[in-house]
């Protein structure tokens, strides 16, 4: 190193300390609200280095705070240019842009983000920018953070007016007006609580939660914050046991029943959420979410002349999410309706984050009403659409051996068995696909690969003796037939299988 | 012997076919019940027969019609009646039906054209729903209704497609009937099913008890006696019988009958020789697809598609099934071959009845060729998101024959459109070595395609028999020319409903013109050979 070089360095080292020293004087300003005077301090700091995005955002902060917005602007703006994703800066440019009443500008900085409060000030700019539906589920997400927010409950009755739900709105507006109204001590319970939760101090959590739920009348709406405050830790059975009581307390409660519901269905306790689900969509059959729920609970309980209404209800609502469509289709496909079942699923597997799953019960659909041309395009749709799945592969396969097209429907079987050799299903349609195509002497070990399999014994011993017909293998023929009626005795088509090798044996020279 | 020299075609129009149904004169429409289709009786169409009536030389045409349900109730007068057109020998028919006198009655299906009685005028057969009719040539240009003395009118059920065939070796012309279903027109059922989701009415057969099946025994005196019992073909389990062909399929010099069944298994009846059959359908590999499933057998072609010697039968089906191929692997045993040889994978959307067995392109090899239409008029009118793909009007397909038991699609024939298509018979009907298709159509106008293929060389044989059965039904005959043998036979009877010219074409390719072997193994064993030119059709008589 030179001896110039040297001292830039030295130079740029002192530099960096002084703005260290400078941004730690500011810091403990801004930590006792003095903003103004750490401004100053930050500014300095900045000269000294003026490339570092800490210090220009914390300088940014200190102006926002003292509403400095174009000045505090400029800063966050530059952090996001230097350090990207710099969610925190992208956070405060949205919250300016909403101070300035630029809602759709807002929401550009808002949407990818996912800190502090985000999702309820997305939900503000979003309510601003008139778009109340988008709206709508950032607040509830807002909820499930600070659920005793009566703030919340609010904005998201007045959403929901706006978009004509009166019941939802009606009772998210009670809420509020309930939470407002709640006694003062809860509400720094809840807080605490869920402080204890984001230190990860669940003992701590559960034993001030405690605090409320002990009381010989708990208020349940402090009881459903509380159990969303759990259920959101993960804590599902404290979750459980605290909308219980709420429920106890208040059946009628509809946020009660519905969480309680939804905390037994994380917790895998689907048939007991289905009666709590069910009372949820009664007390409030606006709810999406409820009506969503439920439609779940019942289909995982098998009932899904139960689910489809509610089912119904949300995809009349809007909600097509490929998990939306293919609850809704799998209830209608289940109760005899395949045709409409398809036609949702077309929907959902053509948007975007569709899976695999939705794909082949559109597949099931599809064939359940009889449309194998449909069938037919969904499955090579799959297949293209995840190209390294062997399920994906199979459906293809499948589908194009039912159409009679044995020579494309044997390269996808050959997928298949490529990576699953023990596919015996896989095998044997790899077989039929050789044995049409007159592939018989090729054709003879697949079927002696399917012929291990529970489901696949029979149809692969018909195969092979067909094949060694085929290839005038007579004698081997016969045997294979008479060792599979040792095993299916009663089956017709080995027996016509049989007489076809008889009559041959007989008239061979 | 007798040579009879026919012209060539002066111009070629097309690729494959032209529709020359209105520049001909065929002007009828063929009525099946109403356009709405409730019930099974509506929907199986009718049969189309080539036959020289007047023996001119040039092929005449039969086309049988339907009814309507008020017709047969007595509620309504005959509308519709079937219809004979004299060829005029340009192309062009003219009506004679009045003055033939065939007009047919009730509700009719299938016609088959053979000389029962020995004449050398050819007859008809008219199978219908309710008794049959036979139609007696006079010889004047006139038919007479002899079924009461003949003894074939079969009662009252619903009778499909019939064939003749000499079965005891008496030297005359038997004849199978194959007996569909049990319909009552008088109180029909109005049913209602499901088809592929769509609401349909015309159900069936399933649901039906079947109809019998009848051999009549030609006395040899101008009538018949039902040895349907006697000779072991009693369709015991009232099977929905379609079409029936008389064949050697195993090649002893008797003829066999394979019996085609909607939605049963087929039957194949071996001939013992001595006045009875055995029934060896699942044995032979006949009566079952090769994945063991029974099939909605509805036209029935028979044919050596590949030159080994032996007869193979092909039959259209239902949609969603392949139609199958049966390959006669030898001594009438069979094997389902649809895929491989190629037609498998191509008729699985369709519904199929019409099938025929000729060489289109005159290269030497029997193409294939299949009259498609749905059953259901329901499926162009399907709920919109149910995504149905099916018509009721389908194309008309064409299997090319590549030789080496490979057939392909020739999909130039779909150019024709798409058909509400029924029964189908192949005949030279202009005289100009190619062979031309009739094909009988649901509620509309046949159609009559005049061959227009460049093809090769050609013979066309017609044979004489010594005895009653003078049109040789039954008998074989091998052509050799360029090296290559090919076979074919004479028969009264196949495709659905339907019968096909009974002179034999030979397309020879690019053979030597020059020469050709023809050997013929009449019904009587006896053989055979005289030598021919290409390009033009030989008459043989059977030498006693």
């Amino acid at each position: 190193m030179t001896k110039g070089l040297l001292w830039l360095a030295v130079a740029a080292l002192v530099r960096a300390q002084d703005a260290g020293a400078l941004a730690a004087r500011a810091g403990k300003l801004a930590a006792e609200e003095k903003f103004t005077e750490a401004v100053p301090l930050l500014e300095r700091a900045l000269k000294l280095e003026p490339t570092n995005s800490e210090v220009r955002y914390r300088l940014g902060y200190a102006q926002f705070r003292l509403k400095q917005y174009p000045a505090a602007r400029g800063h966050f703006l530059a952090v996001v240019r230097a350090a990207p994703p710099a969610h925190y800066s992208r956070y405060f440019l949205g919250r300016i842009a909403l101070a300035e009443n630029k809602p759709a500008e807002a929401v550009t900085w808002l949407e990818p983000v996912r800190v502090m409060d985000s999702a309820s000030q997305l939900a503000a700019a979003y309510a601003a920018a008139g778009q109340p539906l988008k709206a709508v589920p950032l607040l509830s997400t807002a909820l499930g953070a600070e659920p005793w927010d009566s703030n919340l409950h609010y904005r998201l009755g007045r959403l929901r007016q706006q978009l004509g739900q009166a019941e939802l709105a009606r009772e998210s507006l009670e809420t509020a007006a309930r939470l407002k109204d709640a006694n003062r001590e809860d509400v720094e319970i809840l807080i605490a609580v869920a402080k204890a939760i984001e230190g990860r101090r669940a003992e701590e959590a559960r034993a001030l939660g405690e605090k409320i739920a002990a009381r010989a009348q708990p208020e349940p709406d402090s009881l459903v914050a509380l159990g969303v405050l759990f259920g959101g830790a993960g804590l599902e059975g404290d979750a459980v046991r605290i909308f219980a009581a709420a429920v106890e307390r208040k059946p009628e409660h509809f946020q009660a029943q519905h969480n309680l519901g939804l905390a037994l269905l994380r917790g895998g306790r689907t048939q007991q959420a289905l009666p709590a689900l069910r009372e949820a969509v009664r007390l409030l059959p606006q709810s999406v979410e409820a009506n969503l729920a439920h439609g779940l609970a019942a289909v995982m309980n098998q009932q899904y002349g139960e689910a489809v209404p509610s089912l119904e209800r949300v995809w009349q609502a809007g909600d097509v999410s490929p998990r939306a469509a293919s609850l809704y289709a799998t209830a209608l496909l289940r109760t005899g309706e395949a045709a409409r079942a398809a036609a949702i699923l077309k929907t959902a597997a053509a948007g975007a984050g569709a899976d695999l799953n939705t794909h082949l019960l559109r597949l099931e659909a599809l064939n359940a009403s009889h449309d194998s041309a449909g069938a037919l395009e969904a499955a090579l749709e799959a297949a293209r659409a995840f190209p390294a799945e062997p399920r994906a592969a199979m459906a293809a396969a499948q589908q194009l051996a039912r159409a009679g097209r044995y020579r494309e429907a044997q390269p996808q079987f050959e997928r298949v068995t490529a990576r699953d050799a023990a596919n015996v299903e896989a095998a044997l349609g790899l077989g039929d696909c050789l044995q049409k195509t007159g592939q018989h002497e090729a054709a003879l070990p697949r079927y002696r690969a399917a012929m291990n399999g529970q489901g696949t014994s029979l149809a692969a011993r018909l195969g092979l003796a067909r094949s060694l017909v085929a290839l005038r293998r007579l004698a081997e023929s016969r045997d294979v037939i008479e060792e599979a009626l040792r095993l299916h005795p009663d089956d017709a088509a080995l027996k016509i299988e049989q007489a076809r090798v008889r009559a041959r044996l007989a008239a061979a020279p | 012997m007798k040579w009879w020299l026919m012209l060539l075609p002066a111009a070629v129009a097309g690729p494959l076919f032209e529709d020359v149904t209105r520049p001909a004169g065929l002007d009828s429409v063929i009525v099946s019940g109403g356009a709405r289709k409730n019930y099974v009786l509506e929907v199986n169409g009718s049969g189309v027969c080539w036959l020289d009536f007047d023996r001119d030389g040039w092929l005449d045409l039969y086309l049988v019609n339907g009814a309507s349900l008020a017709e047969l109730q007595g509620k309504a007068k005959r509308t519709a009646v079937n219809h004979l057109y004299r060829n005029n020998r340009n192309g062009t028919f003219t009506d004679v039906t009045a003055k033939a006198g065939v007009e047919g009655r009730g509700w009719g299906f299938g016609c088959v054209a053979a000389d029962y009685d020995g004449d050398g005028a050819v007859d008809l057969l008219v199978t219908n729903f309710g008794p049959n009719v036979l139609y007696r040539n006079r010889g004047d240009g006139t038919f007479e209704d002899a079924t009461a003395k003949a003894g074939v009118a079969g009662g009252t059920v619903w009778h499909a497609g019939a064939a003749f065939g000499d079965y005891d070796g008496d030297g005359d012309l038997d004849l199978f009937v194959p007996g569909y279903l049990d319909f009552d027109a008088v109180k029909p059922e109005f049913k209602t099913c499901e088809y592929k989701g769509l609401t349909v009415h015309a159900c069936g057969p399933l649901g039906y008890r079947g109809a019998p099946d009848a051999l009549y025994r030609n006395r040899g005196d101008g009538t018949f006696e039902d040895v349907t019992e006697a000779a072991g073909v009693a369709d015991k389990p009232l099977y929905f019988g379609f079409q029936a062909v008389f064949e050697d399929f195993d090649n002893d010099g008797r003829p066999d009958l394979f019996v085609g069944n909607d939605s049963n298994p087929n039957y194949l009846y071996r001939n013992r020789g001595n006045g009875t059959f055995e029934e060896v359908g699942a044995a032979a590999g006949v009566a079952f697809s090769a994945d063991g499933k029974e099939m909605s057998s509805m036209g029935v072609a028979v044919a050596d598609y590949d030159g080994d010697g032996w007869m193979d039968i092909f039959v259209t089906t239902f949609s969603d099934d392949n139609y199958i191929l049966f390959h006669n692997d030898g001594k009438g045993l069979f094997s389902d071959v649809s895929y491989e040889a190629g037609v498998g994978e191509a008729t699985v959307p369709f519904l199929g009845w019409g099938a025929l067995f000729f060489d289109q392109d005159n290269d030497g090899l029997p193409d294939l060729f299949c009259a498609n239409g749905h059953v259901y008029p329901e499926v162009d009118g399907g709920k919109a998101d149910a995504g149905r793909r099916e018509t009721y009007r389908q194309p008309l397909q064409l299997f090319r024959n590549r030789g080496g038991g490979r057939f392909e699609e020739d999909r130039a024939a779909r150019a024709l459109g798409n058909h509400p298509a029924r029964g189908a018979a192949a005949g030279d009907f202009d005289n100009d070595g190619r062979v031309d298709v009739a094909v009988s159509m649901m509620d509309a106008r046949p159609v009559l395609l005049r061959n227009t293929a460049a093809g090769g060389n050609w013979l066309r044989v017609k044979l004489a028999g010594a005895g009653p059965n003078t049109a040789a039904v039954g008998a074989r005959v091998r052509v050799t020319a360029g090296g290559r043998t090919q076979m074919a036979a004479v028969r009264a009877g196949e495709s659905y409903l339907s019968s096909n010219d009974p002179r034999l074409h030979f397309g020879l390719g690019q053979a030597s013109a020059a020469e050709v072997e023809v050997e013929v193994r009449w019904p009587s064993g006896k053989l055979q050979k005289v030598a021919a030119k290409a390009n033009r059709e030989i008459e043989i008589r059977e030498v006693r």
